[in-house]
């Protein structure tokens, strides 16, 4: 009986006399309010100073920024986090349905930025003054083994010189420079699959509308690609979120389960005398459970 | 509540439409409003305020249906609302001697008036009244509209346990209103 009592769905002449009072006081507290124009009127100001509007000719340019210099050094060097690599790009936080697909955009290099990521992290290590230093280390490399044509010529093998601090150095200096260059490889590697997985999980959780309205085109274009079809996405999808989850073998063939909650569609909400079906789903709840993907 | 037409009302909102906004606002302010009052009183219009600044924030990334925005408004409300709270623990008013303070609205300010008749305010304040997790599941029962798993998830009980806390806050409330009429 407390339950309908808390439903509102039971009459005062059902319950007993000293819950009669409780069931007056609880109407009360649920009564209906009259309108007040002045709150109204700031909260709708308020709205309003949250909408800041997208323009889809410019996330082109958007999307370069976030690429930039400072993003792709978080990136390489470990440090960025998926929302850091975006503010730091653009010092603010953009709109929250541009944020997650900007994010996602930002920490995914292009395969021949992961060669520029290699130069970065290099140069961010302890031989921090020569540029390019992988790239002739390299040649270095090739020319010590007598290979023509990657022979370093003589001006860089000056420059390697004077980084390195003496001829006798190179060696020594070269090895750090390429084991640094691989380190960073390596994570730009770690850092795109990981890219795709964020991806993937904003792509999986987003309904059929705001896949092709709120996710940025970028970020679908890119899991096109990885997927090797737009119709492939959700295989995939489901594949790569499963191996980074390291699911159980049994629920890769099920759509991989989405972190928010996704409700069905409507049952009205609790009205007096009905029974309300819960419109998110939680483990403890006895509804039958929710349709996924 | 606004029934079958919430997904487009939230897609407006979600696209900057204040009108849609606007619907979202109406139905749920009041129950927010009143839920803080009975939390987290000292604050409650700036909290309420809070809550939905951060409902707009998030609106973009909100998936569901309308009993699902709901619980997520009250899972913020209620965050809200205990962090209101705490600050206002930590930082207690001194009474100001009253000829220093300035001409406020009485209590019978219009707003205030429209807002809460004498009958909500006296029972938001018997509720408020009660144990503070019982006070809140019955809150939140009553003005939200949500039932115990959904309350549940907001306070992070089991339903099991909302539905104790709930029945014992109602027999109590029975208990202090029999006191008060003498019966």
């Amino acid at each position: 009986m407390a339950e309908r009592i808390l439903d509102g769905a039971v009459h005062e002449d059902d319950v007993p006399p000293d819950y009669r009072d409780v069931l007056r006081v609880l109407a009360a507290a649920a009564a209906p309010v009259a309108p007040v124009p002045s709150a109204e009127a700031a909260a709708l100001a308020a709205f309003l100073s949250t909408r800041r509007p997208v323009d889809p000719p410019r996330r082109k340019s958007v999307v370069s920024k976030l690429l930039g210099a400072k993003a792709l050094v978080a990136l390489v060097l470990g440090t960025a986090t998926v929302g850091t690599a975006a503010a730091a790009a653009t010092g603010a936080l953009p709109d929250p349905a541009q944020a997650t697909a900007h994010r996602l955009v930002a920490v995914m290099p292009d395969a021949d930025s992961a060669g520029q990521a290699a130069d970065v992290a290099a140069g961010a290590g302890d031989h921090a003054t020569l540029p390019g230093a992988a790239g002739l280390c390299q040649a270095y490399a090739s020319g010590s083994s007598g290979e023509d044509g990657r022979r370093l010529d003589s001006a860089g093998f000056k420059r390697l010189s004077d980084a390195a601090g003496g001829t006798d150095k190179i060696e020594a200096y070269c090895g750090t420079v390429t084991a640094a260059a691989k380190r960073a490889a390596g994570s730009a590697a770690t850092g795109q699959r990981e890219a795709l997985v964020g991806a993937c999980r904003a792509w999986l959780t987003a309904d059929q509308q705001s896949r092709t309205d709120t996710l940025a085109k970028a970020l679908v274009d890119r899991l096109t690609t990885a997927a090797g079809s737009a119709d492939g996405i959700a295989r995939y999808c489901t594949e790569l979120v499963g191996q980074d989850q390291a699911a159980p073998a049994g629920s890769a063939a099920a759509p991989s389960a989405t972190p928010e909650p996704k409700a069905p569609t409507t049952p009205p909400a609790k009205g007096p005398g009905e029974a309300v079906p819960s419109g998110v789903s939680t483990p403890s709840h006895p509804a039958p459970p929710t349709p996924r993907g | 509540m606004i029934g079958p037409g919430f997904g487009e009302i939230l897609a407006g909102a979600r696209d900057g439409d204040e009108r849609a906004f606007a619907v979202l606002w109406r139905d749920l302010n009041p129950a927010v409003l009143r839920y803080v009052r009975i939390v987290a009183p000292a604050t409650a219009e700036d909290t309420a305020a809070e809550v939905w600044l951060e409902v707009c924030r998030g609106l973009g990334r909100f998936r569901g249906d309308e009993a699902g925005f709901r619980s997520w408004v009250f899972t913020v409300a209620r965050m809200r609302a205990v962090d209101a709270a705490r600050q206002a623990a930590r930082r207690p008013v001194r009474p100001v001697p009253p000829d220093l303070l300035p001409d406020r609205p009485a209590a019978d300010d219009p707003a205030e008036a429209a807002l809460e008749a004498q009958a909500t305010r006296e029972a938001l304040a018997l509720i408020a009244a009660l144990p503070p997790d019982q006070a809140e599941v019955d809150a939140l029962r009553v003005l939200a509209g949500l039932d115990a798993p959904q309350v549940g998830e907001i306070v992070g009980k089991r339903a099991g346990t909302v539905r104790v806390l709930a029945h014992r806050g109602l027999r109590r409330l029975a208990q202090q209103l029999a006191e008060r009429t003498g019966v």
